[in-house]
């Protein structure tokens, strides 16, 4: 459900997540970001490659929880970039203004399922 | 002309030497067969379209003739009428040869030199196959006919309302037991409409069902009171169980036009459903037992004004099994048979498991039928069933890339869904309070013409006085909840409305799919 690596060189921890980003999957996607941030100790990365690309619907719940993850990055002042890949979900976070507190790299995929 | 129904049967011998020809000859007409004969295969073609195939029971045919050979002389018979057996001699050890006769739809083959019993017990075999064969092709072209009869007599609308009617009637087989049947009175006043769904989806069935038709339309035409009529039935079908095991569910629609009145007897049928051009449905009551169950026969009258009506949706328990195969909803299923768009052997579905009999009656004349919205999803959700909205939101996926096609829908398809489930969610826990006793209600509707999805979500909560612009203003402090939900559905959506105090969401979707990448 959930992915994580360290690109040392660049000082990004890249995190993919292969779900949808919804409240019913919020608890294992929470638990599992945390358990990648143990994994790659803070001083390692200066910002946070949060790749959802394979996601193709978000709840207000999925948006919640991205909110808290934008929350506890920006406390550690660290960058968040998340990658999108559908329309709808990059819909979402336009009108949850989430350019305001994260960077959106948002390139449209067809949806093939 | 011969005549082979006295005979063993008649066989064409087809040989080019002289000899043989007359030793094939002597030996089956020794053995009771008639014979025709011709020294090459154009002689023996001649002879077939001279005499007539169905005249000929089997051909004996040499492999090696001059010019053509015995098993171009197969094949062309094959074009023909493949009914009719051919067996082809061969010499000692042409196994290939043998491999291509078989391959070609010979009967047989015989490896010279040919004694008189083989060859007897040969041709036998060739003409019984031949006289097999004739007999299945005999009972099926009555089948096709019976097919037709079956088609007229259980899907009757008069002419003159065909054009009102969206009608798919689907038998499992050639013939099934659903059946439709249309009439009007008072100088067309009054239009009703006869719908039963036979046990069974076989010929018996068919029976029932049109024997039914023909015994209830009579009752009525004749000035019986219709509940005399379904007891009479009721009781004729447990009286005969022993010899007609049958069971009928039925509906029985009146349309009184100057009334405006919708009276319904429903005997174990699904519910009929009445939607209006914006989508607004109401829904009929489920029927009684079918008939042919028990001898006391509970009829519950139903009447409906007509009010808004466009449409009178029917379908039979076919549909309803069908659509939960696909696992989508029925009024999914119902709106693409209504259309005509089901693609016929589709390897990609499942075949249906029953007769399948679905109409949609245009009830009001509408300058555009396809101006209208028409529904394609129709729920109820207890609250509790919001720890189920994964698998919720894959019916209502499934239903509105069935209803809609998928190529239509594209992208927008998940917009539509992210605003439907935040709206479902809503209803569920706050408008249901997550209670297994309280329900909501969801609606979908599409107008085809202006291609748009109209979702309707109603709720028994309280309601609330949302402002979007106030939930937004400090985002970084938000609280846990979902008090971002209506704020996605309206800004996702095309249009947006917030009726009831707040306890009913209606949204709409301009479905008109955007070119994508194809990365």
């Amino acid at each position: 459900m959930i992915t994580g690596q360290l690109d040392g060189r660049k000082r990004r921890l890249k995190v993919e997540v292969k779900s949808e980003l919804t409240g019913t999957l919020a608890q294992p996607l929470r638990e599992g970001i945390s358990q990648i941030k143990k994994q790659h100790p803070d001083d390692a990365w200066d910002s946070l490659y949060l790749d959802v690309r394979n996601a193709r619907v978000i709840d207000s719940m999925g948006l919640n929880w991205l909110l808290a993850e934008s929350r506890s990055l920006r406390e550690k002042d660290k960058e968040f970039v998340i990658r999108v890949a559908s329309p709808a979900i990059n819909r979402v976070l336009e009108f949850a203004r989430f350019d305001k507190i994260a960077v959106i790299k948002y390139r449209r995929r067809r949806q093939l399922r | 002309m011969v005549d082979s129904r006295e005979s063993r049967g008649c066989v064409l011998v087809v040989e080019d030497d002289p000899e043989g020809l007359c030793y094939f000859e002597t030996s089956l007409r020794t053995a009771g067969f008639q014979t025709l004969t011709a020294k090459s295969a154009f002689e023996a073609e001649r002879t077939c379209q001279t005499h007539g195939f169905n005249q000929i029971d089997a051909v004996l045919t040499d492999f090696r003739m001059p010019e053509r050979t015995g098993l171009e002389l197969l094949q062309w018979i094959q074009d023909k009428d493949p009914s009719l057996a051919t067996v082809v001699v061969t010499a000692q050890g042409e196994k290939e040869l043998v491999k291509r006769t078989l391959d070609l739809g010979g009967a047989g083959f015989l490896e010279k030199p040919i004694q008189h019993k083989p060859l007897v017990d040969a041709m036998e075999r060739a003409v019984d196959r031949t006289r097999r064969q004739r007999r299945v092709l005999s009972s099926a072209r009555a089948l096709d006919d019976a097919s037709v009869v079956d088609h007229q007599l259980n899907s009757y609308i008069p002419d003159s309302l065909r054009e009102r009617f969206r009608l798919s009637y689907l038998p499992l087989h050639k013939m099934g037991g659903d059946f439709i049947n249309v009439w009007t009175v008072d100088n067309d006043n009054r239009l009703m409409i006869l719908v039963g769904d036979v046990s069974g989806h076989d010929l018996r069935s068919a029976y029932v069902a049109a024997y039914f038709q023909g015994i209830f339309r009579g009752h009525v035409e004749s000035g019986s009171a219709l509940e005399t009529s379904l007891h009479s039935f009721n009781n004729q079908l447990i009286r005969e169980a022993a010899v007609v095991p049958s069971t009928l569910a039925m509906s029985w629609f009146e349309i009184d036009y100057t009334q405006q009145l919708l009276t319904v007897y429903n005997c174990g049928f699904p519910p009929f459903y009445l939607s209006d051009a914006n989508g607004s449905v109401r829904r009929g009551q489920l029927g009684t037992h079918p008939l042919g169950w028990f001898e006391n026969l509970p009829l519950a009258k139903q009447e409906v004004p007509l009010e808004k009506a466009t449409f009178l949706h029917i379908f039979t328990d076919g549909v309803v099994d069908y659509a939960d195969q696909l696992g989508i909803n029925p009024l999914s299923l119902a709106y693409r048979l209504s259309r005509g768009t089901i693609p016929a052997g589709d390897a990609n579905q499942p075949p249906p498991p029953d007769d399948i009999l679905c109409l949609t009656y245009q009830l009001q004349p509408i300058t555009s039928v396809n101006n209208t919205f028409e529904p394609i999803i129709d729920e109820q959700y207890s609250g509790a069933e919001y720890v189920h909205v994964d698998n919720l939101q894959s019916v209502w996926r499934r239903s509105l890339q069935y209803a809609l096609e998928e190529d239509l829908i594209g992208d927008r398809l998940y917009d539509l869904l992210i605003c439907i489930r935040e709206g479902m969610l809503n209803a569920l826990i706050h408008g249901c309070a997550g209670s297994s006793e309280k329900f909501c209600h969801l609606l979908i509707s599409y107008n085809r013409e202006a291609n748009c999805v109209r979702v309707r979500i109603d709720d028994p909560g309280k309601g609330h006085n949302f402002k979007i612009s106030e939930r937004l203003r400090d985002l970084d402090n938000l609280p846990e909840g979902r008090q971002l939900g209506l704020g996605i559905v309206q800004h996702l959506s095309d249009e947006f409305n917030i009726e009831n105090k707040g306890t009913s969401l209606v949204f709409d979707f301009y479905v008109t799919p955007e070119e994508a990448p194809t990365n």
